[in-house]
């Protein structure tokens, strides 16, 4: 049986609602996102030109924009919204437990 | 009884139009015809990326070649449409074909112009518009090489960035006082004069070209001010014309570009205009604005496919558009319209700024260097023209989102 490789990449608090958080997990840049009190958890890098969404993006609604050039995801199953990305963006399984918030990078 | 809709230039404005008409659900006919010999790509990355040779062609494409055919959109590439025939409602195609619409979208673009100076048809003497084009440039610029870019714009200053990243040796010759001639403001232009000015470039301002020399291939460029600057190749970006051509006898009214209202409807029924051609009616703006901007082409494309299915709602969009040149992330919102305050949030020296411009204690507009969250969050307050007290505008400890609500 195989096991999920969940790693733990923020306590609750850590996220606010609103804010799109940068976590290195494994040496792969995530971003963190907290829509109506649930995390949540996408690749890090725009799939346009790979701006980091932590530092170039803005949350409005379920949606993460990037600012560098405009694209459009949604935020809980990556698929763009607007472009100029074409491709997804990558999503990642979450787990709350407790007030930790664990991600599987799959 | 199926409708046939006919889309005349097959670039971003049109590509996406036919995109948006399969994903409304028109089942009727959808024709996508361009001249260029490429399905619809972007034009962005040829000042950028794709001109440095980080990115291959096949990125700036919209989709691929099978989107079209399992989405049953024809395209009809490599074709020019020599007239359209309003009164019997058909385009005539070089060579004769003949093909009727029920309705017609024009998204023809522009052409660049070409302006009457001896010499500029040498051999090395570029525009750059079409992905043949920057193949061409690509070709000729090696590192050490000198370079000649004429015009300062945002493709010239695009095109001077990415030729000095590469290595090559870049002089631009511009005919205003600065780059990107006034529309983002001096404190904005200023700084991006100051980085190009650190990455070796050579600008000469109020300078207009008399000539392009040399025998078999461009070799030294000539100003009226006298300035002779050896070259191994030029690049010209000074600007697009709106190509009307294939309706100027059908009496639709033309005026800088093809004039239509909100609803991407020119002046004759059943025929619609978007992009870079489209010279159209802002509800916000109250006048007509044509924009050569990569989002109005999108944007304007979608609205103008829904507009022809008749669930069109009027185009306000807030012009947006971006430039990335070393390691600026250049951006601007608003009309270009006389401001009469100028406000900043943030200091040039930080490398990260955003100007504010208002009229009348109204925000009209905003350019930002490195500061796109702030550019971002301002478009909302716009949009809402509503009287800002400056002081929240330029104090960074302010969310610019909360100005917006009321």
């Amino acid at each position: 049986m195989q096991q999920m490789a969940f790693q733990k990449a923020a306590s609750l608090s850590d996220l606010k609602a609103d804010e799109v958080t940068g976590v290195s997990i494994a040496e792969s840049s995530v971003a963190l996102y907290l829509i109506d009190g649930q995390p949540f958890a996408t690749s890090d890098l725009c799939t346009h030109e790979e701006c980091p969404l932590s530092e170039e993006g803005e949350v409005v609604g379920n949606e993460v924009h990037c600012l560098c050039h405009g694209s459009k995801f949604d935020i809980r199953t990556g698929a763009v919204i607007d472009p100029p990305a074409t491709e997804p963006l990558p999503t990642y399984a979450v787990e709350l437990r407790g007030q930790d918030v664990y991600v599987d990078l799959g | 009884m199926t409708e046939t809709f006919v889309i005349v230039g097959a670039s971003l404005a049109g590509g996406n139009a036919a995109i948006t008409l399969r994903q409304e659900g028109f089942e009727g006919r959808v024709i996508l015809i361009g001249a260029e010999h490429n399905l619809p790509y972007e034009r962005p990355p040829l000042s950028k990326q794709y001109l440095r040779g980080e990115t291959a062609a096949e990125k700036a494409f919209l989709r691929p070649p099978e989107f079209y055919t399992s989405n049953n959109i024809e395209t009809r590439l490599g074709v020019s449409v020599r007239r359209v025939d309003t009164a019997s409602k058909s385009v005539e195609l070089d060579g004769g074909e003949i093909i009727e619409y029920d309705k017609l979208l024009i998204t023809t673009g522009g052409r660049n112009r070409h302006p009457p100076i001896p010499g500029i048809d040498l051999p090395g003497v570029y525009g750059l518009r079409t992905l043949e084009d920057a193949d061409a440039i690509r070709a000729e610029a090696q590192p050490g090489k000198n370079a000649v870019v004429v015009g300062m714009g945002f493709i010239g200053s695009e095109v001077t960035a990415s030729l000095r990243t590469i290595g090559v040796n870049v002089t631009v010759v511009e005919g205003k006082d600065s780059p990107l001639g006034g529309i983002l403001g001096p404190e904005i232009s200023r700084y991006i004069e100051k980085v190009h000015r650190e990455n070796g470039v050579e600008m000469h301002f109020s300078e207009i070209v008399s000539s392009f020399d040399g025998t078999d291939h461009v070799e030294r460029v000539t100003t009226r001010g006298g300035l002779r600057l050896d070259c191994d190749f030029a690049v010209i970006g000074v600007g697009i014309q709106p190509v009307t051509d294939i309706v100027t006898d059908t009496g639709m009214k033309l005026e800088n570009g093809i004039v239509v209202d909100e609803y991407c409807r020119t002046s004759i029924e059943d025929v619609f205009a978007a992009g870079d051609v489209a010279n159209h009616f802002h509800p916000l703006a109250g006048s007509h604005i044509r924009v050569e901007h990569w989002q109005n082409a999108i944007h304007q494309g979608t609205a103008a496919a829904k507009s022809m299915m008749g669930r069109g709602s009027p185009y306000e969009e807030i012009h947006w558009f971006w430039s990335d040149q070393y390691d600026m992330n250049i951006q601007y919102a608003g009309f270009n319209a006389e401001a009469d305050e100028v406000v900043m949030r943030g200091n040039p020296e930080d490398g990260r700024f955003i100007s504010f411009r208002l009229k009348d204690g109204v925000l009209i507009a905003c350019a930002a260097i490195n500061r796109s969250r702030d550019l971002q969050r301002s478009i909302p307050l716009i949009a809402a023209r509503k009287h800002l007290d400056v002081s929240q505008l330029q104090d960074e400890t302010v969310d610019l989102r909360s100005l917006a609500k009321n």
